[in-house]
């Protein structure tokens, strides 16, 4: 796996090596077509190390940066007869040495016999940006051979084809191409001088070389990251989604003791802080957490190589744990940014020193409650804390508003910021075991469950429609059972029922019931105990959610919390339902990255 | 004959503290009391009535009194054809409570549901709160069936369910003809009236 991390320069050496003797022995087969050089827009045949099937072809193509890039159109599994190239997959070229032995540029592209009327229209976009060596936008004027020719797009909709216009004549941007060969925008030097110095530093710039690894990511990459972002920042106790929905409720529950801790009257802003905190809890485990672990740590490893203004320590945990807090801290959807959005609006003022570090702490408190494993290493932790640091004091570009605060006694405030960061750090590992525990108890205490609850685990167990009524039957009536001997009333029944179905935990009770609901074929059934059962499910679902919605409002502290932490939490009410709607609908906010 | 064509669902609605759940409670045990009882059948009870030389299947629902779950109350009477409303001779809200059940019950399930007006604790007629003449005029604008019952000394039990699947029953009838149940559901378009008869020499 070692071109995968060489520099381009190298691939394509050994692009021209391997073609040159691949040439020596496919030659018989291939009549005898001449050696060329890679370069962009070229053919490269790549040949499967065994004797059937034919060779995949990748399309070798180059960024308006000048970095090489390949399109891979490959044959998934033998399948000769209907030759065809299921699978197009876009890649560095140093993967693709290392995925195929044996590889032989085919042509030369400046002998291109094709037209570009012919080719695709995403071709005939990376020709144009590769002659215009720069990103053309739609409506965007350039000069071809001393003619003037607008660029647009051929339609409303987007991905509309984009077509040239030339005094009264309009060409399909093949067209185009074919009949322009070079496009060039000299004359528009006078216009704007920044732009073209940006531009020649642009291309002057080196290829962007690879951040160094580690060990664990030269391995297997894709691999490697993976794992190295599971271990890094799923929380441990945390790995599958009803972990996760349990880990939730916990910090429903948490939100709920904290706003009944006893707060430091004296402090208002102490207090209030606290309260934003407690407040914020309800906004939800989105953490980073919840998006695919590698593409965490993909976009962090990109981001530390496209953004050169911040360049962390060239360990990916830094800068993977950099990331993530900067993007938790960012996003208001979340309970740290929802803390930190509080205590920026509240806590500085020209007196506050001493209140930052109150700030800081709270803001760290939340960022590692909901992101433990930033806790885990220490290199994280720091990097934790400078993101904290660059948010609140505003470090980075973002918000400089409160930078002078800490001019003169920056050292001191420092220090009791780490503080912060080891007292937090320490009530973590002492909050752990417990959550741990009550994790566990949850889960082992199979043997001295009660009756209705391992009946109701039997629902999502069930098949079909009678089945999942048979379960609701029995937890009814083993529910019943337990509430008294001679039988309960309705009264008692729905609320313990309430009661059973937030402690199960199911998955996806709605659906369970629905499914029960929609395929009884037996209308009977549907008269009789099922169809009592049933139905109570149903109401008892419908008043979980609704009771969810308005206890809600208990834990809004109205004159307290400032207006935009309440409007983040009244966004986000804590019920299980609209929080899995929300997450469904929700879009990430993500930098402006590109990825290779 | 369809599944519904003998079974009659019926839904217990009355305030929290009516005593809805004792009705239920002692019709059950007047009953079956010298058999197991299924620790479901005070919410949820199935019984056999001899109702015009037939024999008809009751389901009776028994509802969540609380606020929060009536408010859901729609879930409980889907495809209800009768229902007893339960209020306490001794409380005039939980009267007013029946009049406003009245009317979801007309607007949602429609005016071919069967309703009983339960005045339950008639053995507390002293203190009685909801006038005699109120209830029973309220009663017959809205088409419904008045009685008075006492679930501590099981009167009038018997005759409010006894009563409210007759109506039931006739109310069925008479939406059926009862010649031919399901000729609605097997109504043909555009064909001829006698199908052709399946050929009989087709054996090999």
């Amino acid at each position: 796996m070692r071109w995968a991390h060489a520099s381009e320069s190298e691939c394509l050496a050994e692009v021209s090596r391997r073609s040159r003797v691949t040439s020596a022995w496919r030659a018989s087969f291939r009549r005898g077509i001449p050696f060329a050089e890679p370069a962009a827009g070229c053919w490269i045949q790549c040949f499967q190390n065994r004797l059937t099937g034919f060779a995949d072809w990748a399309e070798l193509r180059q960024r308006f940066d000048g970095s090489y890039f390949v399109v891979l159109h490959a044959q998934q599994g033998v399948d000769v007869a209907l030759r065809r190239f299921s699978m197009t997959e876009v890649m560095d070229l140093g993967e693709l040495l290392d995925r195929y032995e044996e590889v032989r540029v085919n042509n030369n592209p400046n002998e291109r016999t094709s037209k570009w009327a012919d080719a695709t229209t995403l071709a005939c976009g990376n020709e144009l940006e590769r002659r215009a060596r720069r990103p053309v936008q739609p409506g965007e004027t350039v000069m071809c051979g001393g003619v003037e020719c607008v660029l647009e797009r051929g339609g409303d909709y987007e991905d509309a084809p984009w077509v040239a216009k030339i005094g009264a004549e309009t060409l399909s941007l093949g067209e185009f191409l074919d009949k322009y060969p070079t496009v060039n925008d000299d004359d528009d030097d006078d216009d704007d001088p920044a732009a073209d110095i940006a531009l020649e530093r642009r291309l002057l710039r080196p290829p962007p070389k690879r951040a160094p690894f580690d060990d664990a990511f030269s391995v297997d990459r894709q691999r490697g990251l993976e794992r190295a972002a599971q271990d890094l920042f799923v929380p441990v106790i945390a790995r599958s989604r009803r972990e996760r929905t349990a880990l939730d409720l916990e910090a429903s529950a948490a939100a709920r003791a904290a706003d009944k801790d006893d707060i430091e009257e004296d402090d208002e802003l102490w207090g209030a802080a606290r309260k934003a905190a407690a407040g914020a809890l309800r906004c939800y485990f989105t953490g980073i957490a919840f998006r695919r672990p590698a593409d965490v740590l993909y976009d962090a490893l990109i981001a530390e190589r496209s953004y050169k203004h911040w360049i962390p320590d060239p360990n990916p945990v830094v800068a993977v744990a950099a990331y993530v807090s900067r993007s938790a801290l960012a996003d208001a959807s979340t309970a740290p940014g929802a803390v930190l959005a509080v205590v920026n609006d509240h806590f500085f003022r020209p007196d506050a020193v001493g209140r930052a570090c109150a700030a800081a702490r709270v803001v760290l408190d939340s960022l590692l409650r909901y992101h433990p494993a930033l806790g885990s290493r220490r290199e994280a932790t720091i990097a934790a804390l400078e993101a904290v640091d660059a948010a609140l004091f505003g470090d980075d570009d973002a918000g400089s508003s409160t930078k002078w605060i800490m001019d003169d006694s920056d050292r001191a405030a420092r220090e009791l910021r780490y503080q912060a960061v080891l007292d937090s750090l320490r009530d973590r590992v002492e909050d752990l075991p417990d959550r741990a525990a009550l994790l566990e108890k949850s889960r082992s205490s199979g043997g001295e469950k009660r009756p209705s609850l391992a009946a109701l685990d039997k629902l999502p167990l069930a098949r079909t429609a009678r089945g999942k009524l048979r379960a609701l039957v029995a937890t009814l009536e083993a529910l019943a059972a337990e509430l008294g001997e001679t039988g309960v009333a309705s009264d008692d029944l729905m609320p313990a029922l309430c009661d059973t179905l937030l402690q199960a935990n199911l998955q996806h009770p709605a659906a369970e019931i629905a499914f029960a609901k929609r395929f009884c074929r037996d209308e009977k059934l549907l008269l009789g105990a099922d169809g009592y059962a049933l139905t109570s499910f149903e109401i008892a679902l419908a008043a979980l959610r609704e009771t969810c919605d308005q206890e809600d409002d208990l834990f809004v502290v109205a004159q307290d919390l400032p207006e935009r932490a309440r409007a983040v939490s009244e966004e986000t009410p804590v019920s299980l339902h609209s929080r899995q709607q929300q997450l469904a609908s929700h879009v990430w906010p993500r930098r402006s990255i590109t990825r290779p | 004959m369809g599944p519904r064509d003998n079974g009659f669902k019926v839904v217990l609605l009355g305030e929290g503290r009516v005593g809805k759940t004792s009705i239920l409670l002692r019709y059950v045990k007047g009953e079956f009391s010298d058999r197991q009882v299924s620790t479901l059948q005070a919410s949820y009870l199935d019984r056999r009535l001899a109702v015009q030389d037939q024999s008809i299947q009751l389901s009776i629902w028994d509802t969540a009194g609380q606020e929060r779950f009536h408010a859901l109350g729609p879930i409980y009477y889907r495809d209800a054809d009768g229902a007893l409303l339960v209020y306490d001779i001794t409380d005039y809200s939980s009267f007013n409570k029946v009049t406003k059940w009245v009317r979801e019950l007309r607007q949602i399930v429609g005016a071919e549901i069967c309703i009983t007006i339960a005045g339950n604790k008639i053995d507390l007629e002293k203190h009685r709160a909801v006038p005699e003449d109120e209830a029973l005029d309220y009663a017959r604008s809205v088409n419904a069936t008045h009685v008075y019952t006492s679930a501590k000394q099981n009167k009038g039990l018997d005759h409010a369910f006894l009563d409210l699947a007759d109506r039931m029953c006739k109310r069925r009838q008479a939406q059926r003809p009862p010649s031919n149940p399901s000729r609605k559901h097997l109504l043909l378009v555009d064909e001829p009236a006698a199908p052709p008869k399946p050929k009989q020499n087709n054996c090999c």
